[in-house]
């Protein structure tokens, strides 16, 4: 703490508030606060003896913190690391506790009775590192398949893809009472086009109960990011989201710059939020269209799908590419915006704001959109704070909540603040989550003409060392979805430590599916869609071959899919 | 107040625009300055070092023998292996690999996807 001080005062900066919450922790901790450390302005990393983080969490629970971005379980070697990654919104500052777990029993307390939006995440850590949480209400597999076999945690150091055994479990049941119905939604579902399944509990026609099998495309990225530097990493990253991949990789560069104790220079930064803006509008129309289609309206979805290419073409122009831009690299981005393309954006950009506010306008008169969602899929604030809710979802329960705004350290948002409003909507429903999309995309425009019109000269990157300082890092940025976060846990050399990744949708899972409960049949599609779900982002796993079969075979033929399709059904209990 | 028909103006003044879409294989649109497609190597530049094959993400190029460069080492890329993101080019201490336009790249066989 002595040196973080001297440290302070040879920059100038006051960190006051940070230092505030340091103080906070030791004076309920005292001597079970082993460490505490500000690295860098909004974040504080404090080290708390075994046990004692949930008296740190409920300290700052009852000052009024409400929002957990993520937890992060760590496999130090002789041990275990939880990391809880707590924003306060009140002092805009990330507290990341971190708390010891001995590798002999690992067992931690469970933090879901303080704030309720943690279970979710504390179950990825018992799939993934196979750390128990006594007293959690609902201990179920989440991220991978309920047959993978009990003992086997892959995010492990000493876990190895080869001593994968076949799987054995069977799927739990779901009980339920007389005259309900479990139903099967997904994951080849006509109106639902993502590798999700749900078994919805139903009475007559109104649901009940809402379990999720999240597990389909898991890709294994965090420990694929293990095996790769921190430059390949860039393109890992921008491969978990095919539509917000940018978000991804600046939150991955910008943690690493953190690492590295490097800046962007201004023109980078500017760069860099300019594609994450315009990458903003195209994901905003695009889910336009989608959730028209969801209920029904086509004719909307082919209107904006229409103008949605102007922002592709002006995307490609600036990046080389219509998605994954490739345009952050360590330090900076990789290619410069020319005056030529400048004057481009702003041709588009013009026609994008009079089609958006046609939309909009459209969207208000029209009976098709009204009539159907108006009042369905309530999430109630109280709701979107319980379970730790993000983006748009959260915005248009009313909440003004945006990272951008709350904690922009990410690309230029510092200079641009003041130039842009955060946009809400009280009406909690799924009209509400349209009208706050396409209001941001208004909102996005006018702060990309801010932008362009300051556009400071400049170098656009700088070096950044290949091998990477001991330390930890935590980036936030507001992805078109909601907060995604990256946790960089490095060791020295050339390739992370950890990498964990919260996206979006992970975070906004718990509160989607408590408001499906007392839904139609019928609005479960729209309702899911309203968040705007990517699974991709959601799951992260590999391909491996369980069945132990010599030589290996990685690739499976359609005849063995499909015996692999009827045993799994059979596992399941359903009989041909 | 809501009323059905709000796209009808919208949709009559579709009528007289030009269509959205092209007739794709005998219509193409022009892609980009700078657009990232087929990967090309200019092997009279090449000094056989091995950068790109190093830094590649997805381990799409591999280094292999032949008598055109000092190191007698040259790269040739699986484009099934490929993500476009240009990360070799970049690298490349002098500018013998360059991402083309060309982005018709489906073959019937994964041996013709090897580029050299």
């Amino acid at each position: 703490m002595d040196n973080q001080m001297e440290r302070e005062t040879e920059v100038g900066e006051t960190w006051a508030r940070e230092e505030e919450i340091v103080r906070d922790l030791r004076s309920v901790l005292g001597e079970k606060l082993l460490e505490a450390e500000i690295p860098t302005k909004r974040r504080v990393f404090v080290k708390v003896a075994e046990g004692a983080h949930r008296e740190a969490i409920s300290m700052l629970v009852d000052s009024g913190v409400w929002h957990l971005s993520t937890i992060s379980g760590v496999d130090t070697g002789d041990g275990f690391e939880v990391v809880y990654h707590i924003f306060d919104h009140n002092r805009g500052v990330e507290v990341n506790i971190k708390s010891p777990v001995p590798r002999d029993n690992p067992e931690i307390q469970t933090i879901t009775d303080l704030i309720p939006g943690s279970s979710i995440y504390e179950r990825e850590i018992m799939d993934l590192l196979g750390i128990r949480f006594p007293g959690h209400p609902n201990p179920r597999r989440v991220i991978l398949p309920e047959d993978w076999p009990p003992d086997q945690y892959p995010l492990r150091k000493d876990w190895k893809p080869e001593q994968l055994t076949k799987a054995s479990r069977r799927y739990a049941e779901i009980p339920t009472k007389p005259g309900q119905v479990i139903l099967q939604v997904g994951p080849q579902h006509p109106a639902l086009k993502e590798p999700i399944n749900f078994e919805v509990v139903v009475e007559g026609e109104v649901v009940v109960d809402f379990i999720p099998h999240i597990e389909y495309n898991h890709r294994g990225v965090e420990k694929a990011f293990e095996e790769r530097t921190y430059l390949q990493g860039i393109y890992l990253a921008e491969r978990i989201c095919g539509i917000c991949g940018h978000s991804h990789t600046t939150v991955f560069v910008e943690a690493v710059e953190q690492l590295a104790d490097v800046r962007a220079p201004p023109r980078g930064r500017f760069i860099r939020t300019i594609v994450a803006e315009m990458e903003r509008i195209h994901s905003h129309i695009l889910w336009l269209g989608v959730a028209m289609h969801l209920i029904g309206w086509d004719t909307m979805l082919m209107y904006s799908w229409r103008d949605r290419e102007v922002i592709m073409d002006l995307l490609e122009l600036v990046s080389g590419n219509r998605v994954n831009y490739a345009m952050n690299t360590l330090g900076g981005v990789r290619r410069d915006i020319r005056n030529d393309q400048i004057h481009k954006i702003r041709k588009g950009l013009d026609i994008l704001e009079k089609r958006t506010l046609e939309y909009r306008d459209i969207c208000l008169k029209e009976d098709t959109l009204m009539k159907r969602a108006l009042g369905v899929g309530i999430v109630k604030p109280e709701l979107a704070k319980k379970m730790c809710a993000v983006g748009p979802l959260i915005r248009s329960s009313g909440v003004k909540t945006d990272v951008r705004y709350d904690d922009p350290s990410v690309g230029c948002y510092e200079e641009l603040s003041g130039h842009w409003s955060v946009v809400t909507s009280d009406l909690c429903d799924i009209v509400g989550r349209v009208l706050v999309r396409v209001d941001e995309v208004l909102e996005s425009i006018k702060m990309l003409r801010w932008m362009l019109d300051n556009l400071p000269n400049g170098p656009i990157r700088e070096k950044v060392p290949k091998k990477i300082p001991e330390g930890e890092a935590v980036a936030r940025y507001e992805a078109p979805r909601g907060e995604v976060i990256h946790y960089i846990r490095s060791n020295g050399t050339d390739k992370p430590d950890r990498v964990k990744v919260r996206a979006p949708t992970w975070g906004n899972y718990s509160a989607i599916f408590e408001s499906m409960k007392g839904l139609y049949i019928a609005d479960i599609p729209i309702n899911f869609g309203s968040i705007d779900p990517c699974m991709a982002c959601a799951s992260r796993t590999t391909f491996v071959d369980v069945s132990h079969s010599k030589p290996k075979k990685w690739t499976w033929t359609m005849e063995q899919l499909v015996e692999y399709g009827i045993r799994w059904y059979e596992n399941r209990g359903y009989k041909r | 107040m809501a009323w059905p028909g709000a796209l009808i103006p919208e949709a009559l003044r579709t009528l007289f625009k030009e269509k959205a879409t092209v007739l794709y294989p005998f219509e193409r649109i022009e892609r980009a300055e700078g657009y990232r497609g087929k990967w090309s190597l200019d092997l009279d530049a090449c000094i056989g070092c091995g950068t790109c094959q190093r830094v590649c993400p997805s381990f799409a190029i591999e280094m292999v023998e032949t008598d055109k460069t000092k190191t007698g080492k040259k790269p040739v890329m699986r484009l099934d292996h490929c993500c476009f993101c240009a990360q070799c080019a970049e690298s490349c201490p002098v500018d013998a690999i360059t991402l083309t336009k060309e982005y018709e790249l489906a073959a019937p066989e994964k041996e013709k996807l090897l580029v050299e």
